[in-house]
């Protein structure tokens, strides 16, 4: 009955016929289970026409997988991924990439993905470079007993210098807090810096059971007042589910004769 | 049914605050987890007003004057430096002080930010 309509996909985890705890997905619709040779996808009807995004959905996005990924392993889906139907669900991705969905459950089992940002403290940071170069200083000191007007090639300068000292330092700190917590995780994957003091971006897999020594680890590295230290989790493993799957298109007899 | 663990709670001080660091997970949702090709079919309008970590770019001259005007109001007694300062002179002086109370709203300003981004997350 359902078989021909759109369906939005949250994840996907082992089973047949998983219970979805009777959660509600996007705009409140609920949630099941279509499973396929041992591989099951949680879905909900999808909204109708191209899937907007708004602030709500990606709420609930983010609230169904972290529910079921409390109680199994689970590959979430980016947002807004849309199986055509049911029948193309089934045929054409669970049956036929079964065991590459398995390969990826088994790997995350027992993990949980936390992602770590760094950022400098605006003013602890700036004193130090202000503090570390004299070349600094000097463009500084020149700049204060003259019109805003008559400085702005210098003030360019200035902050360009600034902004360089403070790349450099971010690549120390940077490799100082990888070996403090790269060795608590299982995997690690590096991600671009959103901020202009950021000094460090990175996803972390880590074993459940090692959770709070990693917690306890990344504050550390706020000790001193340099740095701020902002951990997103335990939460789903987007950042280690990074396999491109193709959808096979085969009808069904052809692949189960 | 197995045991329901507690709903993931952000680490590092807001336990208890939301179901996650939720403005630092938007930005994870759309641009990582699993895709199939060609299964995805969203629409990013508005990405702007839900993204709340703006992606700065970093070598701009707006960073650079910013950078500039805030290690302009820096309180140079901090940096240790009492010579610069008696080089400056008064003028440079008054200027030192209006710096240390900018320096102090400015503070307060990123962690009024944070502030509000916990806000949203609690009302969401």
């Amino acid at each position: 009955m359902t078989e021909g309509r759109p369906l939005y996909v949250y994840g996907i985890t082992r089973g047949e016929l998983e219970d979805a705890g009777g959660m509600t997905g996007l705009d409140g619709r609920p949630i099941r289970s279509v499973g396929e040779h041992g591989v099951a996808a949680f879905v909900s009807d999808a909204p109708p026409g191209v899937v907007e995004t708004t602030r709500d959905r990606l709420l609930t996005h983010a609230r169904v997988l972290e529910a079921l990924a409390a109680d199994r392993t689970i590959l979430p889906m980016r947002f807004g991924v849309v199986a055509p139907s049911e029948q193309v669900l089934r045929d054409s991705v669970l049956a036929p990439r079964r065991k590459v969905f398995a390969a990826l459950l088994e790997r995350l089992d027992g993990t949980a993905g936390v992602d770590v940002r760094i950022l400098y403290e605006e003013s602890a940071v700036l004193r130090e470079i202000v503090r570390g170069s004299p070349s600094i200083r000097r463009l500084q000191v020149s700049i204060q007993n003259r019109s805003a007007g008559a400085t702005y090639y210098d003030r360019i300068r200035l902050g360009e210098a600034v902004a360089e000292e403070m790349r450099a330092l971010a690549a120390r700190d940077a490799k100082a807090a990888a070996a403090r917590l790269e060795p608590l995780a299982v995997d690690v994957r590096h991600r671009p810096s959103s901020h202009e003091r950021m000094v460090w971006n990175a996803a972390f897999l880590l074993e459940r059971s090692e959770l709070e020594r990693f917690e306890r680890a990344a504050t550390r590295l706020a000790d001193g007042g340099r740095l701020h230290v902002r951990m997103t989790g335990p939460m789903p493993p987007y950042s280690f589910v990074d396999v491109e799957v193709r959808p096979v298109r085969r009808r069904r007899r052809s692949w189960a004769s | 049914m197995a045991m329901a663990a507690p709903p993931a709670a952000a680490m590092g001080g807001r336990r208890g605050g939301g179901p996650s660091g939720l403005a630092d997970v938007l930005d994870v949702l759309l641009d990582k987890g699993l895709v199939i090709d060609a299964f995805v079919r969203v629409s990013l309008i508005g990405i702007e007003l839900i993204t709340i970590d703006a992606r700065v770019v970093v070598a701009s001259v707006d960073t650079y004057l910013r950078f500039a005007e805030a290690v302009n109001r820096l309180d140079l007694t901090a940096v240790g430096d009492h010579a610069t300062i008696q080089d400056i002179g008064r003028e440079g002086a008054e200027q030192k002080t209006k710096g240390a109370i900018e320096g102090a709203k400015e503070a307060l300003h990123v962690g009024g930010k944070d502030r509000e981004k916990e806000k949203a997350e609690a009302r969401s």
